[in-house]
């Protein structure tokens, strides 16, 4: 196997994983403070500034994955700063299955499902503002 | 929830938020509320208002109860809420002034 390949049962197990360390952190997210207490830019750099792996990292590359989360803004009830997208679980799923997919959308010979899921919800957003008649 | 449904709660929650500014005098509008941004800054006091409201800003973001953000408007430093998530309740949205003014009595 090449160096950087997941092995099929590594990322069953990796992926089994996350999904346990998402749904723990979504049950818990109402209640997170709103910023992480006492965050600095060198505390991030210390911990996110490191050198390029030359050498494919497997499994540990989620290592940091607990201490990325605590060093982040949480998407909370009481985030009020800009306007973002819904932050909906689902839309996570969708993410994961779409990079699962990894099409280039660019036509439809290229991704038949793709392209046409695309233009649907297009037509979609134009109806729920008023644009039936976009096809 | 319908998706129109929780719209149309934000702008209402928005203007909740613009209410309670407006009956609070150590708080002053600086703009319309058409959609769901709510901008306003603390006045009492007086002197540098843009530097008083930077550091309100950042006071209120680093206690980690609500997160708002900022705006310029007319070379006025203002303090932007953004009421477009559907999980906001009008008890978040109420804390953002007593947040505010519990940052800026830790300033004065």
């Amino acid at each position: 196997m090449r160096r950087l390949a997941l092995s099929s049962a590594i990322f069953r197990t990796l992926a089994n994983e996350l999904s346990d360390f998402a749904g723990d952190y979504l049950e818990r997210l109402p209640q997170l403070p709103s910023y992480p207490s006492e965050i600095s830019g060198q505390q991030t750099e210390h911990l996110f500034g490191g050198d390029i792996p030359l050498e494919g990292m497997g499994a540990a590359a989620f290592d940091s994955l607990r201490s990325v989360f605590e060093h982040s803004r949480p998407a909370s009830p009481r985030f009020v700063g800009y306007v973002f997208g819904s932050g909906e679980p689902v839309g996570a799923l969708g993410d994961f299955a779409e990079s699962v997919l990894h099409q280039n959308a660019t036509a439809w010979r290229s991704a038949p499902a793709a392209v046409t899921i695309e233009r649907t919800v297009i037509r979609w957003l134009a109806s729920a503002v008023g644009c039936r008649e976009f096809r | 929830m319908q998706w129109d449904a929780g719209s149309l709660d934000d702008l209402r929650l928005a203007h909740l938020l613009a209410d309670s500014i407006d009956s609070e005098p150590r708080l002053e509008r600086l703009a319309p509320v058409a959609l769901s941004a709510v901008c306003f800054r603390y006045v009492e006091g007086g002197g540098d208002l843009n530097a008083l409201n930077r550091a309100i800003l950042n006071k209120v973001v680093r206690r980690g109860h609500v997160y708002i953000s900022n705006a310029m408007i007319h070379d006025k430093f203002a303090l932007r809420a953004c009421i477009v998530n559907h999980h906001s309740t009008e008890d978040d949205v109420r804390s953002v002034i007593g947040e505010v003014l519990s940052s800026a009595d830790e300033l004065r």
